[in-house]
């Protein structure tokens, strides 16, 4: 035990030492000269997955030599971790795959403010309005739907429109999902809870297929399970990515109907960070050029900044008119969301 | 109990058993009247439990016929599974349920006669042990409860299974005596399987004397301990002392001296010496030694090596303090000598 | 039984059990000083509880959640009573064809993940499953029931925890003196009755044991329930800390969950009944004679088929086709080895590390009853109750906050991984002491031995095979642990169930395949070492 409290704390003061070498050379923000942080290292919690921005945080490690550990889990699960870490968190960064992940984090007090400069890239509807979390990449919610069975037409114009007694057996969606329950938070905030579980009740009573998560209800679809699930836009391209061609399109709910919810995911640093400088970097890069082209040819996402288009065919996020919610508050309408999914017996 | 005294109770007839690696028993047959306590008596591995098993249904022969009774069980294209050949078993362990007390082991192959149950604990002397464990009772008392669960359905044969092989000899003898009684007392018709000698002619009416996987000889105890039927049976059944002999006209030269043979043919023979038909009287220039002695109160056992070598052994009653190992005695024979030839009696 | 014996069993009678040694009773503390270790978290987040939290916990619908997850906990731990006492039966006492085969496919499903597992069994039986596919065109099936649900649950769970029961009775029957099974034959009982009176209640504490498992096992399930949508109480302790971020709450629904537990350990020591279980003298080393099946071997085989059909074949051929598709595909499925090394470097661990702290808590269970051993005992069980979030959070906390070299470190991951499994290394380790019975360390003891002595000499290779037996359970279900590896790891290490993991959650079916058979393949030597230990038991001496 001695022998590790010794290493420990040569360790610390090597981290401090370290510090104060970066602290002095620190860069502004935007820079891109690949050495100045080199030796530097940062924590990153990352709710998004491996598989897809992986190669983005090692390219960001090749262009600013600073290393990156990088703890992969689920989105809440990380933001659980780091609210029981509380200030002892060895992490830097935490990037989550939803808003509310950041949200809950960010009321806890543990997410520092974010460089301005940062923050004002970002299409302000994507980020906190206290500054403490800034979006990387919008999702759109839509009705992803068999083109074998329906064509765009079929399709009603509003989310509303599948409480309809036609739709019975043919819809689906993952209720346990944060990404739905997040929808569901967003229909109370804008449509009141009255209204919400007139409609969720009107889900219940067509039937609906319940999945576990986005990428089966989407094979379900694919499937012919059901003809229509509602999921995030990007889905379908996933899930054709490791299947193959699948007849699946997505329809998009536009002029801000409630099933119109675009979602953000999105990074925040973290107040007990040993590294802010660095940290704020790699959100400069997430959010600068490589970042935003990554999140829009790789993982077929909305870029959230000016300047950067989608690399699918998407509705114009214009067109969309997502509800004006603010991200941040999800976390604080979840708990009647859940209430209201279990009142209606869809948990 | 049920069947006609004087009548058989279990017969078996060229019984055969066969596993993967060895023959267990082999044209085994036996004849039980009913009421006969009898000892199954061999060296082990000779194939004693294995013909209990076959008898109790556990084990399907081969070859051959059991009957209980009047009743083909076994053999001739019959098969009574074993529940209901009105057969019980005392098992070497006494494989006493462990999860049921002494009242409900007892009561296990009875249908709801609580009274019998009573008469039996009653009669095993297991008042106010009803409703102890198995674990919770001595050895004596399991052995009692394990009798008493196969005597309580008042079954046609009982079979015991070494059932004091568990108990140590202090607690052997008087076991042994209580368990002969109570048989006795219900008149029950048992088999017990033993290797103990002693314990066979002490307890049974007869005797079955078994040699890899077929009965030898039956008996009662004086049968086979006076007139064995072979040199096999005699070497089973008590110590046995063989002599050279050589016959000539009625008479046989021996290591003890000359001795009437009657009836014997001329030509070279054994002769069985039990150890209590010799005498040995101490004489300085006897032409006998004595090589060992063992004391046991009562009597003692003499070892002494005879003239021409042979080597015997000697019971005699009483202290003989001057038998001291290297004494010179003379010996001779004082009772009864049986004569073999080739193994069998002539 | 000699006299001096049976004078102590006199004895053994009127006097309390024996008082356990300091030693034992300090190690016993220094267990449970760890097993404490969620519960002081959770009672510490409890103790945060406004009137909100306590409005959140106390209405009708935490009633359901109970009577809910009781209910698939009791038909699971019934179901899997039932289908693993008669295959353990049948593969150890009849003359069952290729038995000893049998006995090794129909404890392979226990290597396989529920989550793994429960997925599978969507994929293949769900309504537009495989099977649907191949029985749409000749038959034109257009979709089967929808098996989600309580269906899906109980079977998934049923499927993936029977192997407890079976292995534990199948040591049990090995275990059994036969001649007990005879004695009731001939006291005119058939087969039948005689399996009824007295073998099923013979087999009470391993029946129990598994029971015992299965039942905990369905309580802090997670994966499962979650695939198949049960709304259990951990899909409502995770939602709290997924949905709602609130840890109040789920702190509290965690404690009500640690009640339940103890309310089925209530009941396990119940079932488990006043008899005593030593094996009674010497232990006859005859041979038993199979059982002849006759019409029934038909009946037998299919039932063996059936399961391993639906628990081993099934979720076996799903992954297979998922990794064949991959390669079709042309994904890049990379089989990197470290996932397995980490693996095997932490379950090994953990398996040790559990037999180590077993060994206290069963020698007080197995030979000092009493208030202190069963609030040990207790105690030593809530870490098995709980969802693995909830005991990784715990550690989560106080390492992070107390011990930060503790923290995020591979002996951490290993301390959890005892906290959550250890009653599997207890529950065999017990077994075995209570087979062994307290005599024969008398017997050492009284040959002038030192304690020590006789603990290295006669109590060690006696009590091996239970301890190897629970190493094997505890290697075996720390390799398919998940949420506490996925919040405890080291940053960057991984096991074969987080790269399932990884793959799964990005949709990736065939990038979870490939792990996937390698946890099962790697799974099957442990598993291997536990069948063959019930196999060893078997003396084949001929009778007499």
């Amino acid at each position: 035990m001695k022998l590790r409290k010794l290493i420990g704390t040569a360790a610390a003061a090597a981290l401090v030492l370290g510090l104060a070498g970066c602290g002095d050379d620190a860069t502004p923000a935007g820079a891109t000269e690949p050495d100045d942080d080199a030796g530097a290292s940062l924590t990153v919690y990352s709710g998004r997955d491996e598989e897809f921005v992986g190669p983005l945080y090692e390219q960001f490690e090749t262009d600013t030599g600073i290393t990156l550990d990088v703890r992969y889990g689920d989105s809440a699960e990380l933001a659980a971790t780091i609210m029981e870490e509380g200030d002892s968190s060895p992490a830097d960064v935490f990037v989550s795959q939803d808003a509310g992940s950041l949200g809950a984090v960010a009321a806890e007090g543990l997410l520092a403010q974010i460089d301005q400069e940062i923050l004002d890239r970002v299409d302000e509807r994507f980020r906190s309005s206290e500054g403490t979390w800034v979006g990387l990449s919008g999702r759109a919610r839509v009705a992803a739907y068999n083109t074998d069975e329906l064509t765009e037409a079929d399709l009603p114009d509003s989310i509303l429109g599948f409480t309809d007694p036609q739709w019975k057996g043919r819809i689906g969606f993952a209720p346990t999902n944060s990404s739905f329950q997040a929808f569901v938070a967003g229909m109370i905030a804008t449509e009141g809870e009255d209204a919400t579980r007139e409609f969720l009740e009107g889900l219940v009573a067509n039937d609906p297929r319940l999945y576990e998560d986005n990428s089966s209800t989407v094979r379900g679809v694919a499937a012919g399970e059901i003809e229509v699930g509602f999921v995030n836009h990007y889905y379908k391209y996933e899930v054709a990515a490791e299947d193959g061609e699948i007849p699946v399109e997505n329809h998009f709910f536009t002029g801000g109907d409630p099933g119109a919810l675009v979602n953000a995911a999105g990074a925040g640093i973290l107040t007990s960070s040993k590294d802010p400088d660095a940290a704020t970097r790699l959100l400069d890069y997430l959010t600068g050029e490589q970042g935003q082209t990554y999140f829009a040819e790789e993982t077929w996402e909305y870029p959230v900044v000016d300047g950067y288009a989608p690399a699918v065919e998407l509705v114009a996020l214009d067109d969309i008119e997502s509800p004006e919610i603010d991200l941040s508050d999800l976390a604080g309408t979840l708990e009647p969301a859940l209430d209201l999914l279990a009142e209606v017996g869809l948990l | 109990m049920n069947a006609a005294a004087e009548g058989v109770a279990l017969r078996c007839a060229g019984v055969t058993k066969i596993f993967d690696d060895a023959v267990a028993l082999h044209g085994f047959d036996l004849t039980l009247r009913s009421g006969t306590l009898m000892a199954l008596l061999g060296p082990s591995g000779c194939g004693k439990t294995t013909a209990l098993r076959v008898i109790a249904g556990f084990e399907a022969p081969a070859a051959g016929e059991v009957w209980v009774g009047d009743r083909p069980v076994a053999g001739g294209g019959e098969w009574v599974p074993p529940e209901k050949r009105r057969i019980g078993m005392v098992f070497q362990e006494w494989a006493l349920f462990p999860h049921l007390d002494v009242w409900h082991n007892i009561a296990f192959g009875l249908d709801r006669d609580d009274e019998r149950v009573t008469d039996v604990i009653e009669m095993m002397d297991l008042n106010g042990f009803e409703r102890r464990m198995p674990h919770e009772l001595s050895g004596g008392q399991q052995q009692r409860v394990a009798l008493g669960r196969a005597l309580a359905p008042s079954p046609e044969v009982v079979l015991l299974d070494e059932p004091f092989s568990n108990l140590d000899a202090t607690l052997r003898a008087s076991v042994r005596a209580e368990v002969a009684q109570l048989l006795h007392d219900v008149k029950a018709t048992a088999i017990f399987v033993t290797h103990d000698q002693e314990e066979a002619l002490a307890m049974a009416d007869e005797v079955a004397v078994m040699v890899q996987g077929r009965v030898l000889q039956v008996g009662s105890p004086h049968e086979v301990y006076g007139s064995p039927s072979s040199r096999r049976v005699a070497s089973l059944v008590g110590e046995a002392n063989f002599l050279r002999a050589n016959v000539g006209r009625g008479r046989a030269s021996t290591a003890l001296g000359a001795i009437a043979a009657p009836g014997v043919p001329d030509g070279e023979a054994e002769v069985l010496v039990r150890p209590e038909a010799i005498e040995l009287v101490f004489d300085e220039v006897g032409d006998a030694r004595i090589v060992r002695t063992e004391f046991y109160g009562h009597d003692q056992l003499v070892t002494a090596q005879l003239a021409d070598g042979t080597v015997v052994n000697v019971r005699l009653l009483g202290p003989h303090p001057e038998l001291r190992v290297d004494a010179r005695v003379r010996a001779r024979l004082a009772g009864q000598a049986r004569f073999f030839s080739n193994g069998v009696p002539v | 039984m000699s006299l001096v014996a049976e004078a102590s069993a006199g004895l053994r009678r009127s006097l309390p059990p024996a008082r356990a040694s300091r030693g034992l009773v300090v190690a016993s503390l220094a267990v449970c000083a760890v097993m404490v270790t969620p519960l002081a978290y959770l009672a510490l987040r409890a103790a945060e509880a406004d009137a909100s939290s306590w409005d959140l916990i106390l209405r009708m619908r935490t009633v359901w959640l109970t009577l809910r997850t009781l209910g698939l906990a009791a038909a699971v731990t019934i179901a899997a009573v039932a289908v693993g006492v008669p295959l353990a039966w049948l593969t150890t006492r009849t003359d069952l064809p290729g038995r000893r085969a049998w006995a090794v496919l129909v404890s392979l499903p226990l290597v396989i993940p529920s989550y793994v597992g429960a997925f599978a069994l969507i994929a293949a039986f769900g309504p537009r499953g495989m099977l649907q596919q191949l029985l749409e065109a000749p038959l034109g099936v257009e979709r089967l029931p929808d098996i989600t649900g309580f269906p899906g649950a109980f079977i998934a769970l049923t499927l993936f925890t029977y192997p407890y029961v079976f292995l534990l009775v199948s040591a049990g029957i090995k275990g059994l003196d036969p001649s007990i099974e005879d004695a009731s034959r001939s006291l005119a009982h058939t087969r039948w009755t005689t399996f009824r009176r007295v073998t099923l209640p013979s087999l009470r504490p391993s029946i129990a044991a598994g029971g015992l498992l299965v039942a905990l096992y369905a309580l802090h399930d997670f994966g499962a329930v979650s695939l198949m949508r049960f709304p259990a109480f951990t899909q409502a302790i995770y939602l709290q800390y997924k949905g709602a971020f609130d840890r109040t709450p789920a702190a509290l629904l965690s404690l009500m969950l640690v009640g339940l537990a103890l309310a089925v350990l209530v009941l396990e020591q119940r079932a488990r009944g006043r008899a005593r279980y030593y094996r009674s003298g010497a232990g006859t080393a005859r041979r038993v004679t199979p059982i002849e099946l006759g019409k029934w071997t038909w009946p037998s085989l299919v039932l063996c088929g059936s399961v391993t059909l639906f628990a081993l074949v099934g979720p076996l051929a799903v992954i297979v086709f998922w990794l064949i598709r991959g390669f079709a595909a042309g994904t890049d499925i990379e089989l990197t080895l470290a996932p397995a090394v980490g693996s095997l470097v932490v379950a090994s661990a953990a398996a040790l590390a559990a037999v180590a702290s077993a060994f206290p808590i069963a020698r007080l269970v197995a030979r000092h009853q009493g208030g202190f051993t069963r609030s040990v005992e207790r105690l030593s069980y809530t870490g098995y109750a709980l969802p693995g979030i909830v005991a990784a959070l715990a550690f989560v906390f106080f390492a992070s906050n107390f011990a930060p070299w503790l923290y995020q470190s591979l002996p951490l991951v290993v301390i959890a991984y005892v906290v959550l499994f250890l009653p599997q290394a207890t529950e065999p380790l017990r077994g075995a002491l209570m087979q062994m019975g307290p005599r024969v360390e008398e017997a050492g003891r009284a040959l002038g031995r030192t304690r020590r002595h006789v603990y290295l000499s006669v109590v060690a290779p006696l009590i091996a095979r239970g301890a190897l037996a629970g190493a094997a359970l505890v290697f075996l279900t720390s390799m398919k642990e998940l949420p506490a590896t996925l919040l405890l790891r080291p940053t960057g290490f991984d096991t074969l169930a987080t790269s399932i993991w990884t793959g799964a959650a990005a949709g990736l079916y065939s990038k979870a395949a490939a792990p996937a058979l390698l946890l099962i393949a790697i799974c099957a030597v442990p598993l291997y070492v536990l069948v063959r230990r019930v196999e060893v038991e078997k003396i084949e001496v001929p009778a007499e």
